[in-house]
């Protein structure tokens, strides 16, 4: 067997940029050890968490053993943009090299988070890696489709420029998009498609959640009514209360089987650790699941 | 095969780039010239060639020599002294577009990219808020 690396996102909900730290102590418990529970249920290297605050940070680095993680701290702000993201990651498998805001001028708006790009380096394998961590905002801020087509369209070309000045070839884009697979934003603007052909002759990328639209689980085999639609969950929706923001898209790069490619069927929404109850029981915050995948390296 | 229409969308692509990468240059000349007015004549801003030495021996040399062309070559957004042209700050990182759009302005830990002129007109005007630009034009006023 080669040798893996896995990645998750999970959106917290423990501390929207917009109202930190919201949650009781008891909710803020359960989010700890459902992050800890991750880790070490999925053997994840790389962990990219949304709404999160400094002082969650601090707690996280309490209780995970600094011998092996290590955490990448983005919660700072930066003039009006509030960053409310970090990423832990094995640092016994991955060096941290880099860092860098990409940010989308928008014209009486100022700047508009696109994302965080991560340069990463494995030792074993000595290839780079390059993460790119999104929280876009929401419609109820920010519902102009092409605006929103504006931040998929800077992360492309982001994504084009490190090709070329840092010779990138193994990216890696995961994010609470607020926008589905089928958007604009994703699709016309970051170049992201379900159409694996074309990702490899065009060079765009693949978005494996393209198969999570909807239940995993047909009807009316038992227990479809256990399993989720999506990853998030608005309650007041009155067509679809679960959508697919969550997402892990990956380069042409891991679809060729060259030294790193993608193992599919380890592409999940994590519903279990009582995500699924806790979600839909109104008492909490909660409202995102965990969404994650494994590349494997070819020896 | 008829090629006409494919040469067609290259002119016209072509001439959109052209248009774009003026409408970049007016921008910048717009800036350069509040500038100008700003500090009466003392500082203005362009966009200039850089070097990036590649290794110590490299660094070495550029602190040995004046603005030296050794190492990778980058555009950047500069204050200059209308007295010493050579006494230029760096402010940001500069990359143009292949068809001008979308440029990229990098500093402070940020690559903020602008999709049309509006764009780049508030990420100039974000750039000119930072301490930085107001140290430089202090120190050439």
């Amino acid at each position: 067997m080669g040798e893996n690396l896995t990645i998750a996102w999970w959106n917290t909900s423990m501390s929207p940029a917009s109202r930190r730290n919201r949650m009781d102590e008891e909710q803020r418990k359960i989010a700890l050890l459902i992050i800890v529970t991750l880790i070490d249920k999925y053997k994840l290297d790389i962990l990219c968490l949304g709404e999160v605050s400094p002082n969650d940070i601090g707690l996280l680095e309490e209780i995970l053993e600094s011998q092996t993680y290590a955490i990448y701290n983005c919660t700072h702000s930066n003039g009006k943009i509030k960053h409310d993201l970090c990423v832990i990651y094995n640092k016994r498998k991955m060096c941290h090299i880099e860092s860098i805001e990409i940010t989308n001028s928008i014209a009486h708006m100022g700047s508009i988070r696109a994302g965080h790009k991560l340069h990463f380096y494995h030792s074993n394998s000595e290839q780079k890696f390059f993460i790119y961590v999104s929280h876009w905002p929401s419609h109820m801020y920010f519902g102009d489709p092409s605006k929103r087509y504006e931040l998929g369209r800077a992360l492309h070309q982001s994504i084009e420029d490190c090709k070329k000045e840092q010779n990138g070839k193994f990216f890696i884009i995961l994010g609470d998009f607020n926008d589905e697979p089928f958007s604009p934003s994703l699709v016309d603007g970051l170049g992201a498609t379900r159409d694996r052909e074309l990702v490899v002759d065009k060079e765009l990328l693949y978005n494996p959640f393209w198969r999570h639209l909807g239940s995993k689980i047909p009807y009316p085999t038992k227990q479809h009514q256990s399993f989720p639609y999506g990853t998030y969950y608005y309650r007041s929706d009155s067509i679809s209360k679960w959508k697919t923001f969550d997402q892990i898209i990956f380069s042409a790069a891991f679809l060729k089987k060259e030294k790193w490619y993608l193992k599919e069927k380890t592409v999940k929404i994590i519903h279990g650790l009582r995500l699924y109850e806790l979600i839909l029981n109104q008492k909490y915050y909660f409202d995102h699941l965990p969404v994650m995948a494994s590349i494997e390296r070819i020896m | 095969m008829r090629y006409d229409e494919f040469l067609k969308s290259a002119v016209d692509a072509a001439k959109e780039a052209n248009n774009n990468k003026k409408e970049i240059d007016n921008v910048i000349s717009a800036l350069n010239e509040s500038i100008q007015q700003f500090s009466d004549n003392k500082a203005g801003l362009k966009i200039a060639e850089r070097y990036k030495p590649k290794n110590i021996l490299g660094i070495a040399t550029a602190s040995l020599l004046y603005e030296p062309k050794i190492g990778d070559k980058y555009d950047a957004i500069c204050l200059f002294s209308i007295n010493n042209p050579f006494n230029l700050t760096e402010l940001a990182k500069w990359k143009l577009g292949e068809f001008g759009y979308p440029c990229r302005i990098s500093y402070e830990g940020k690559d903020v990219y602008c999709s049309d002129k509006a764009a780049l007109e508030q990420a100039l005007a974000e750039l000119m808020k930072s301490v930085k630009v107001g140290e430089a034009l202090l120190t050439m006023m």
